[in-house]
């Protein structure tokens, strides 16, 4: 674990669908100074306990980062499904709850932790399913993972169980990524309907995801808000949770 | 674009299940020897209906993403939910979830993950009983049918169209339905006309076609009439069938002619599977 401060400015946004109350946003972000750690994780809308399972998920990757590795990630998968099951266990539920707990909650997700190597700064991620992680240097998009076309999105991916005999079966979707880092470099951690977004407007050089990226950097809630609204509106976003966090590499000295 | 329109909770979608329940439904299913057409359809609407709500069901609540109506037709014609909800026509599924008639236990085979199969107790809500008498009084069926989505379309303009799933296993005894079928396919939403789906199930075995495109394969003019009183598939609905191993091509209507028990399952779960739920 790092004993320095992460060189990094990081800022957040998460809101709920249109239509929904706050509290039922399944999206959920985490960060982790101590650890330089990030995560996104999105609650599959017709699961059980999706919002619960998100929320586990990322902050408990953030905390154990060293968990980048496909196996380790597995096992901190199987501890919190371990986790989940023991949340729901006796709770008085109505009979189509029971029914909906047995088939376990499911989430994308997507981590990301820098380490210095003593020569310089480099990442890594873990993904499953459609939260993706852009790396944006110079202001030019120079990798997107594990999706990099709009087209990608929308076919049912796999995503991450919460039922332990579920898991061994995602195994082979999870995705493994890492690079190096350079100070002034940008990373974006994004739930699904806005990676799909930004995506296709960076293609067609849409304004608003260069401003959408420079809101989400200077953390102005309310006009990221109205950006997505205005989106969903012209019908260019899907409407569903959003889940963003912008981490910006401090400058060299 | 049609048939995109997202279903929420602000902006539900409607199933309207018509099941014949005439005499004929009393007989088994061509090849079969043992249970009656009845009861198999009753199972598969009642475990259709569980799907839904489970569908809807968001950890603790549910979500009325849907309005849900079964209509019963043989000699009467009957909103067929039992229980509390006896008499009721259209539904918010939230209350058909708190309100099935009972809940049996029955025995399910489920994978044991280790190739076998072990028998698991299921909950087994009930809404529908199986009956079968009298004759098929199908246009005053779909006459009530009509009226059901004319008023839900009035008060969802934008909504997901409705869907209504319409089994049945004979001739109309009361004229010729085809007139009303296509009142109620004119009936829209901003997002699509109504959809109507007819399954046809047979007493004998053989001839069975399901989702096609147009007329050859059908044999005679009561086939065809049922063919044309049913809507094309969207293409979620074509992909659904599809990821079924159901050859639905471009086209394709819902539609199934000397259907057998496999196909009643695939066509209500085909045609409960709207892809935008929120």
């Amino acid at each position: 674990m790092p004993s320095q401060p992460p060189p990094w400015r990081v800022q957040r946004y998460l809101s709920q669908k249109q239509g929904s109350a706050p509290g039922e946003c399944e999206d959920a972000i985490a960060c982790n100074p101590r650890t330089w750690a990030c995560a996104v994780a999105d609650g599959a809308t017709e699961a059980f306990g999706s919002r619960h399972w998100a929320r586990l998920l990322v902050r408990a990757w953030v905390r154990h980062s060293a968990a980048a590795g496909k196996d380790a990630f597995l096992e901190l998968v199987t501890q919190l499904a371990g986790r989940a099951e023991r949340h729901w266990a006796g709770r008085p539920l109505p009979w189509y709850a029971q029914e909906k707990r047995l088939q376990g909650s499911y989430a994308a997700f997507a981590g990301l932790v820098f380490r210095d190597t003593g020569e310089g700064l480099c990442w890594q991620a873990i993904a499953l399913g459609d939260c993706c992680l852009f790396h944006f240097r110079g202001g030019a998009l120079i990798a997107a993972v594990p999706l990099s076309e709009p087209e990608q999105f929308g076919f049912r991916p796999k995503l991450l169980p919460s039922r332990a005999d579920a898991i061994p079966r995602c195994a082979g979707a999870i995705g493994n990524f890492e690079g190096t880092a350079a100070p002034g470099d940008e990373f974006l951690l994004l739930s699904d309907a806005a990676a799909c977004w930004l995506l296709a407007a960076g293609r067609s050089r849409d304004a608003a995801a260069d401003t959408f990226r420079r809101l989400l950097a200077q953390g102005r809630v309310a006009e990221i808000t109205a950006l997505v609204e205005a989106q969903r509106r012209n019908g260019s976003m899907r409407n569903d949770d959003v889940a963003a966090l912008s981490i910006i590499l401090d400058p060299p000295p | 674009m049609s048939y995109s329109a997202e279903i929420s909770r602000s902006n539900p979608t409607c199933f309207v299940f018509v099941i014949d329940q005439s005499g004929s439904m009393a007989d088994p299913f061509g090849g079969e020897t043992q249970g009656s057409k009845a009861d198999f359809v009753a199972d598969v609407v009642n475990r259709t209906l569980h799907d839904l709500v489970i569908r809807c069901t968001k950890t603790e609540e549910i979500r009325n993403y849907y309005h849900v109506a079964v209509i019963g037709y043989g000699g009467a014609v009957h909103p067929a939910l039992l229980g509390e909800l006896a008499g009721r026509e259209l539904v918010p599924i939230g209350e058909l979830a708190d309100k099935p008639a009972r809940i049996e236990t029955r025995n399910k085979k489920v994978p044991d993950g280790a190739g076998g199969l072990v028998e698991q107790q299921v909950r087994f809500p009930v809404w529908l009983e199986a009956a079968a008498s009298g004759g098929t009084l199908m246009c005053e069926a779909l006459g009530l049918t009509l009226r059901l989505v004319e008023q839900w379309v009035g008060e969802h303009r934008n909504g997901f169209p409705p869907t209504i799933l319409h089994l049945t296993d004979g001739q109309s005894s009361d004229g010729d339905p085809s007139a009303i079928a296509q009142q109620i396919t004119a009936l829209k939403t901003g997002d699509g006309n109504a959809l109507l789906y007819t399954c046809h199930v047979s007493s004998t075995r053989g001839g069975k076609v399901e989702y096609p495109s147009g007329e050859t394969a059908l044999a005679d003019d009561f086939a065809k009439a049922l063919y044309r009183m049913s809507s094309a598939l969207p293409e979620s609905f074509v992909r659904a069938a599809a990821q079924m191993g159901m050859p639905a091509g471009e086209g394709a209507r819902g539609f199934v002619f000397n259907g057998d028990a496999a196909s009643v399952v695939q066509f209500f779960d085909i045609g409960t599977r709207p892809a935008n739920l929120r």
